[in-house]
C-alpha cells in the first residue's frame, strides 16, 4: 500500500526536480512489500497448527503409542527443517509460518504424549518447556512472531496454572521476566513492549486475585510498570509501560467506584507494607519524573492512589481521581501540543464525566446543569488549545 | 577480522537452531520413554476411588476420579498445622488385606517408606470443616478413547485404579477398572 503510494507519488517529485531517480530508487526501496504478507502468515500458521492439533487428536485412537510419537516428530523436523529451507530461499514470511507449526506441534506433542500415557499433571511444568521452547527458538530465529508465540504460550500457562491448580509458578514467570524481559530491552519494539506489558498485568492480575486473596495488589504491580516506563526513556519502552497501566488503572477505578457504590461493600484495609511499598515507587515515579523536567505528568500519579483507603468517601475520591487524570493529560496535551494526548484526556473526562452521572448526578444534581458545567470544562481547554495552536502557526 | 565475526556468528545462529530443535526431539523422546521406564522399576499400587455421582463422572473423553487418598484424617497428618494451599506434601501408603493402598501418614516433610509401603507427593489444597486435609495428585483426569464413555457411564460403584509410581516421584495410571 504505502510502496505503491510512494511509486506513485515519487515521479511527481522526479518531475518537478525535487529528487532525482537515483533517489527516488533508494526511497521506493526503503518500502519493501514483505511487511504485510508476514502477518497473514502468521495467522494462517496459527490456523493449521489448530487444525493439526485437532486433527491428530480426533484420529487418535486407531494409531499405536510408538505411532503416535514418531508422528509428532515426524511433523515437528518436517515443519522446522521446511522453514529452514525456506529461509535460505530468502522466504522469510513462508519460513516464520513453518517454525511456528512446528512450534506448536512441539506444544501438542507434550501434552499429547502425557495424555496418552496417563502421566499425572499437577504443575505448568509442560508450559515452561514449551516457553523456553519458544524463546530459544527466538535466539536463533529472530522473528517477532515468535517470541509473540511464546509470550502467549507463557501467559496463557501461568492463567492455566492458576485457574485449575490454584498456583503461580515462579520458574514460568521468571523465565517471562528474564528471558522475555530481556529480549524487550534489547529489541526496543513497541509492539513487544506493549504485549510485554499487557501479559505482565494479566498475570499479576491472576497472581493478585488467586493468590493474596486482595485486589489492591494490582495497584502496586502497575505502579512497578510505571515506574519502569518512567525511568526509561527510550520512546518504544517508556510509552507500553507507561500506558498500559494507566489505562489499565483507570478501567479498574471505574470499576472500584462501582464496587464503593455498593451498600454492601466489605471495608478494606490494607497490609502495611501495601503502603511502604506505595510510598517507595510514587517517590521513584515522583523522582523520575522531575528528572525529565515533565512535572506536568505528575497528575497521573493520581490514577494509582489507594482509592479504597477513603472508607465512606471512596467512591467520591475515585471520581476525584479520574477527573484529575483526565484534566491533568488534557493540560499535558495542550502544553506539549500533542494532539494524542489531548483525545484520550478527553475521552478519559468524557467517560468520567458519564459515570458520575450514572452513579451519582442522576438523584442528586439537575442533569443539564451537570452537563453543562462538564461542556463548559471542555470548551474552556479545546478553546485555549485552538488558540495557542493558531499563535504557532 | 570483522568478516570472520560475522560467519562465526553465522555458523554459531545455524547450529543453536539445530540443537535447540534436536532438544525437543529428545524431550519428546524421553517423555515418551520415561511410561516404559515406570512400567519396569515403577511400584505399583491400586487406589480405590470414592463413590460418586455417575452422571459427574465422565466429562467428554475423560474420566473423574476421586481417590480415597484424597481425604486424610487428622489422626494420620503428622505435618506442620500451618500448611499452605499448593505445599508439596508427601502420603505414606500402606496395602490393606485386599492390596489396596490406604494413607498410614502424611506430612510435608519426608517420609520413609519401609517393606511394601509406598510414599507419593501430593499438594496439599485445604482442611475441611471436619478438620480433614484434602490433597490432590493430579490424578482425578484418565483420558479414555472417544465413543468408550458409555461403558463408564454406567457404572454405579466404586473402582480400582493401579498407579505407577516411578523411583523419582512421577506418577502414572495404568489402569482404571470396576470394583468386585
Amino acid at each position: 500500500m504505502k510502496r505503491m503510494w510512494i511509486q506513485s507519488e515519487s515521479e511527481k517529485w522526479v518531475e518537478e526536480g525535487i529528487i532525482d531517480s537515483t533517489q527516488r530508487d533508494k526511497i521506493v526501496n526503503r518500502y519493501s512489500q514483505k511487511g504485510e504478507a508476514t502477518f497473514i502468515f502468521f495467522f494462517s500458521a496459527i490456523l493449521i497448527g489448530l487444525a493439526c492439533l485437532s486433527f491428530v487428536a480426533a484420529n487418535w485412537q486407531v494409531i499405536p503409542n510408538l505411532w503416535r510419537i514418531f508422528l509428532i516428530i515426524f511433523f515437528m523436523i518436517g515443519f522446522y527443517g521446511f522453514g529452514s529451507y525456506l529461509e535460505e530461499k530468502g522466504r522469510s514470511g513462508y519460513s516464520v509460518f513453518c517454525y511456528i507449526v512446528a512450534l506448536a506441534v512441539f506444544g501438542a506433542g507434550i501434552f499429547l504424549t502425557g495424555q496418552m500415557y496417563h502421566y499425572s499433571m499437577n504443575s505448568v511444568f509442560p508450559f515452561i518447556i514449551w516457553g523456553l521452547a519458544a524463546f530459544l527458538l527466538y535466539l536463533s530465529r529472530p522473528y517477532l512472531f515468535i517470541l509473540l508465540s511464546g509470550l502467549a504460550i507463557v501467559t496463557i500457562g501461568e492463567i492455566y496454572g492458576l485457574a485449575n491448580m490454584h498456583a503461580f509458578d515462579w520458574w514460568l514467570f521468571a523465565l517471562f521476566m528474564i528471558g522475555y524481559g530481556t529480549i524487550v530491552f534489547i529489541k526496543k519494539s513497541e509492539v513487544l513492549s506493549w504485549l510485554f506489558a499487557i501479559a505482565f498485568i494479566i498475570q499479576l492480575i491472576g497472581y493478585s486475585i488467586e493468590q493474596l486473596d486482595q485486589y489492591y495488589w494490582m495497584i502496586i504491580f502497575s505502579l512497578v510498570l510505571y515506574v519502569v516506563g518512567t525511568h526509561f526513556q527510550v520512546r518504544q519502552i517508556s510509552r507500553p509501560f507507561t500506558w498500559a497501566p494507566l489505562l489499565f488503572m483507570f478501567g479498574f477505578t471505574i470499576v472500584q467506584s462501582f464496587i464503593f457504590s455498593s451498600p454492601y461493600r466489605e471495608s478494606i484495609e490494607a497490609h502495611f507494607m501495601f503502603y511502604f511499598i506505595w510510598i517507595v515507587l510514587a517517590s521513584l515515579v515522583i523522582l523520575f519524573t522531575l528528572q525529565n523536567a515533565k512535572g506536568i505528568s505528575l497528575t497521573r500519579l493520581a490514577l494509582f492512589l489507594p482509592v479504597f483507603a477513603a472508607g465512606h468517601f471512596a467512591e467520591l475520591v475515585s471520581f476525584i481521581v479520574l477527573y484529575v487524570f483526565a484534566i491533568g493529560l488534557l493540560l499535558e496535551g495542550y502544553q506539549q501540543i500533542d494532539k494524542r494526548k489531548v483525545h484520550l484526556g478527553t475521552s478519559a473526562f468524557l467517560i468520567s464525566t458519564l459515570l458520575v452521572y450514572i452513579q451519582v448526578a442522576w438523584d442528586f444534581l439537575d442533569k443539564s446543569l451537570f452537563f453543562l458545567i462538564g461542556g463548559i470544562i471542555l470548551f474552556v481547554i479545546g478553546f485555549a488549545l485552538e488558540r495557542n495552536h493558531g499563535k504557532d502557526v | 577480522m570483522n568478516k570472520k565475526l560475522t560467519s562465526g556468528l553465522k555458523f554459531l545462529k545455524k547450529h543453536l537452531f539445530i540443537v535447540i530443535v534436536t532438544l525437543q526431539v529428545l524431550f519428546l523422546v524421553v517423555m515418551a520413554s520415561l511410561n516404559y521406564v515406570i512400567e519396569e522399576f515403577g511400584d505399583v499400587i491400586h487406589l480405590e476411588t470414592e463413590p460418586y455421582d455417575p452422571r459427574d463422572v465422565f466429562y467428554g473423553d475423560y474420566i473423574n476420579l476421586s481417590y480415597t487418598i484424597n481425604e486424610i484424617h487428622p489422626s494420620y497428618w503428622f505435618g506442620s498445622e500451618n500448611v499452605k494451599p499448593n505445599e508439596v506434601i508427601y502420603v505414606l501408603l500402606k496395602p490393606d488385606e485386599r492390596d489396596i493402598y490406604r494413607v498410614k501418614a502424611a506430612s510435608d516433610k519426608k517420609l520413609e517408606a519401609q517393606g511394601d509401603e509406598v510414599v507419593i507427593s501430593g499438594r496439599y489444597r485445604h482442611k475441611d470443616y471436619e478438620q480433614v486435609h484434602r490433597v490432590s495428585y493430579g490424578m482425578n483426569r484418565y483420558y479414555i478413547e472417544e465413543g468408550t464413555g458409555e461403558e463408564y457411564e454406567q457404572i454405579n460403584s466404586k473402582m480400582i485404579v493401579t498407579v505407577a509410581v516411578s523411583p523419582w516421584g512421577q506418577k502414572k495410571i495404568l489402569d482404571v477398572e470396576e470394583m468386585e
